[in-house]
């Protein structure tokens, strides 16, 4: 959520590939700056053009001055979080191969992609870089097996998503429940709440309980998407990312609100009827 | 039973679980030895004397034994009740050439049964187990209550007059009618039914109301079911045990070794149903209240609470809180009866810090830590004495134990996310990194990824195949 939370997580995750280490920047910036991925909706359409004189913020209640808004050329760092496990195994293994590749395509030439799998196995299949080609190789490679870490790796997706080059969007894909996870639900939505990631995930199945994901999707800004088939996936995959591509990313330095704890947000489009989208709020400190 | 429990503990240092070998309170029958299989009447359990050869408690087995075979059996054994509605033989008692027919035809069913029995070689499929296994569950169920007829009768006769067509029927040695008792018959029987119920699963008859019916779930959803029809069965047999079943040194091995063999394949429903028989019959037996309190601590993990059930069931089992209430119960009896098992402290004091008293958890942790040796079991009161510490905002000891976890196994992946959310929770960015960083570089297969944690539900049960051994064997070695 901060800039300087961001700078350290982006020499972190360049540093797990030694490929990438000369793309790491330095950052000599040490003031706040929040960040917020915004969905402006009109009946369910994507209302495009706004600038940041249409947004109002309020945090925790006191109005912000707005220094950027925009949708365009932001580049998007996408984490595929893909659950492996044995479930998975057969034609579901297809369609989410296909998805991923689809995905992949979608990106554009400023965008990045890495590659998160589980089963109770976390591994990192691809750290994030623009050379997709590697992503999909990953993706290619990876064969099923064993149970279901799926809050575990969840935890692992936000934090490869913290980076400072582009917007982070984590889409986490899984057909079960977690069995063997170490980190609960409310530890991962309590670093979600200090994230700038927007999580989408996908549940393939009928499958009870799903509050894990419906809290994680909900509290980043992002969406539940339960599909019955996973004949479709790949026009699902591809609708998120067109979905986030038409989020504005509106930024602003925080003054006149206390700097720790929860802060509640309030995105406004002025004069307008429309559907705003956007996280609920983040935390800062302890 | 606490001191038996102790004692038979020490060889196996992984596990709670008593191995074999100790008689209970010391004075009851030593069934592992043909010397010493049945015992007179005159020497039975003090608290029993109506055992000791007084006159017959109820004389529903002695009217008609005089009578011809085929009659007496129907007299006996089939009685117009045991078959109901069981899909058997039409019984129609006033037509007696379809009784005879009838009573020729259970006749034959128990004499190859027992012959399977008598030919079962303990611990595999063989030619006796497939053919048993292959029974309807109505021959079954009529040839297991036979049995148990005429074991009680052996008990309840007042004669102990040797060559009875029911000595005949059961296989049993002079001995064994004098003496009183068909406890030889009985464990084999359980033994063979035992070995089809593991070894050949899908081929039991799974009849609703006939043993428990067990949903197989996979990722949380309902994939199956299984019946635990042979698993009642060998539980029937062994309910006849003389003179009483709680009273057996090898009962209480028989449902140590496969309740423990049942958690060990993550077969927690028939786990369920063994343990409630088990716990009637040795309420304060430390392994057995071990076993009952880590079946309710998974009853209350998310996999089991978000579990989906088929439609029109539920799953028996309580909410998050009433489990995870029971399970400190039993591990509360368990180290109270054996105060020297460090996994029930270990255990139980998960459970507490999970209800939310973690300053009685960590205690109970510390006392567990202090006394454990075993690598995977220090892994895991690291682990959860670090949560512990956690959950009440001391983060330096909760980095302290989770960095120890680490150290006991460094490629274990959970104490790694536990110190990166400990630092995220702190508001430190710089120590959310190096430990996944660590997480994500390590190794992608299995076999290299060693984590103890996704082995917790069943770390009390990795000697369950010496338990199943050792159970086989002292069963295996009664004549046949």
């Amino acid at each position: 959520m901060r800039r300087e939370w961001s700078a350290l997580l982006v020499v972190f995750v360049a540093a797990g590939a030694m490929s990438t280490v000369a793309q790491i920047p330095t950052f000599s910036v040490k003031r706040e700056e929040v960040r917020i991925d915004v969905l402006v909706t009109d009946h369910g359409k994507p209302v495009p053009g706004l600038t940041s004189t249409d947004f109002e913020v309020l945090d925790n209640g006191v109005p912000q001055q707005i220094e950027f808004a925009g949708s365009e050329a932001i580049s998007i760092d996408a984490i595929l979080t893909l659950d492996m496990s044995a479930s998975v195994a057969g034609e579901l293994l297809d369609h989410l191969r296909s998805a991923g590749h689809v995905l992949l395509d979608g990106l554009r030439k400023d965008d990045r992609a890495a590659l998160v799998t589980f089963s109770h196995v976390v591994a990192l299949g691809s750290t994030l870089t623009s050379d997709l080609g590697r992503v999909k190789a990953a993706l290619d490679s990876v064969q099923p097996f064993g149970d279901t870490s799926l809050i575990d790796a969840s935890y692992a997706g936000l934090i490869v998503g913290k980076t400072d080059f582009g917007c982070p969007l984590v889409i986490v894909f899984s057909d079960g429940l977690d069995t063997s996870s170490w980190l609960t639900g409310d530890a991962v939505l309590d670093t979600a709440k200090r994230s700038d990631a927007v999580v989408y995930a996908v549940s393939a199945g009928r499958l009870p309980n799903m509050t894990f994901l419906r809290d994680l999707t909900g509290l980043t800004g992002g969406s539940l998407f339960e599909v019955e088939s996973t004949n479709n996936l790949s026009a699902v995959f591809l609708s998120i990312l067109e979905e986030f591509r038409q989020r504005y990313l509106v930024t602003y330095e925080p003054r006149g609100v206390s700097k720790g704890g929860w802060h509640r947000l309030e995105v406004r489009v002025k004069g307008r009827k429309v559907t705003v989208k956007a996280r609920p709020g983040y935390l800062i400190g302890s | 039973m606490s001191q038996s429990l102790g004692r038979s503990c020490r060889p196996h240092a992984y596990s709670p679980i008593a191995p074999p070998g100790q008689p209970l309170d010391g004075g009851n029958e030593r069934t592992g030895s043909a010397t010493t299989v049945g015992r007179r009447l005159s020497a039975m359990d003090p608290e029993h004397p109506e055992d000791t050869g007084g006159p017959a408690r109820r004389g529903v087995l002695t009217g008609g034994l005089t009578r011809s075979l085929a009659a007496s059996l129907i007299v006996v054994l089939v009685g117009g009740t045991v078959l109901s509605g069981r899909g058997a033989p039409a019984h129609a008692p006033s037509q007696g050439a379809q009784a005879d027919r009838n009573a020729q035809y259970w006749l034959d069913k128990l004499g190859e049964w027992r012959s399977a029995v008598a030919r079962h070689d303990p611990g595999t499929l063989d030619e006796a187990a497939t053919t048993i296994s292959r029974w309807s569950s109505s021959d079954l169920r009529g040839v297991v209550d036979r049995v148990k007829e005429l074991a009680r009768w052996v008990v309840e006769s007042r004669s102990r007059a040797t060559g009875s067509l029911e000595q005949h029927w059961l296989g049993l040695t002079d001995d064994e009618v004098q003496y009183g008792n068909a406890n030889r018959v009985l464990k084999r029987g359980a033994l063979l039914q035992t070995d089809i119920a593991l070894l050949a699963p899908g081929t039991g008859p799974s009849v609703p109301n006939y043993g428990a019916a067990v949903v197989l779930v996979v990722d949380g959803r309902a994939v199956g079911q299984e019946g635990g029809a042979h698993w009642e069965l060998a539980r029937l047999l062994l309910d006849s045990i003389y003179p009483r079943p709680s009273k057996d040194e090898m009962v209480r091995q028989w449902y140590i070794a496969t309740t423990a063999y049942m958690q060990s394949l993550h077969q927690w429903g028939q786990a369920q149903t063994n343990l409630r028989r088990a716990m009637a019959l040795f309420p304060s037996d430390a392994g057995l209240l071990l076993l009952n309190g880590v079946l309710h601590e998974v009853f209350a993990a998310p996999q089991s609470q978000n579990a989906l059930p088929p439609p029109g069931v539920r799953f028996g089992i309580g909410s998050e809180k009433s489990e995870l209430r029971q399970a400190q119960q039993f591990l509360q009896q368990a180290v109270k009866a054996d105060p020297s098992l460090p996994e029930a402290h270990l255990r139980l004091g998960r459970v507490t810090g999970l209800l939310g008293d973690h300053d009685e958890a960590i205690a109970e942790l510390k006392k567990a830590a202090a006394a454990l040796t075993d690598p995977q079991l220090q892994y895991y009161a690291a682990l959860f004495l670090g949560h512990e510490q956690e959950a009440l905002g001391r983060s330096e000891a909760a980095r302290e134990q989770f960095v120890r976890a680490a150290r006991l196994y460094p490629t274990a992946q959970s104490p790694l996310f536990a110190l990166s959310h400990l630092a995220s929770r702190d508001g430190d960015p710089a120590g959310v990194l190096p430990a996944i960083r660590q997480v994500l570089t390590l190794p992608i297969t299995d076999p290299q990824r060693e984590d103890p944690w996704w082995a917790y539900n069943i770390a009390h049960v990795r000697n369950a195949d010496v338990l199943m051994a050792e159970m086989r064997k002292v069963f295996g070695e009664l004549p046949r």
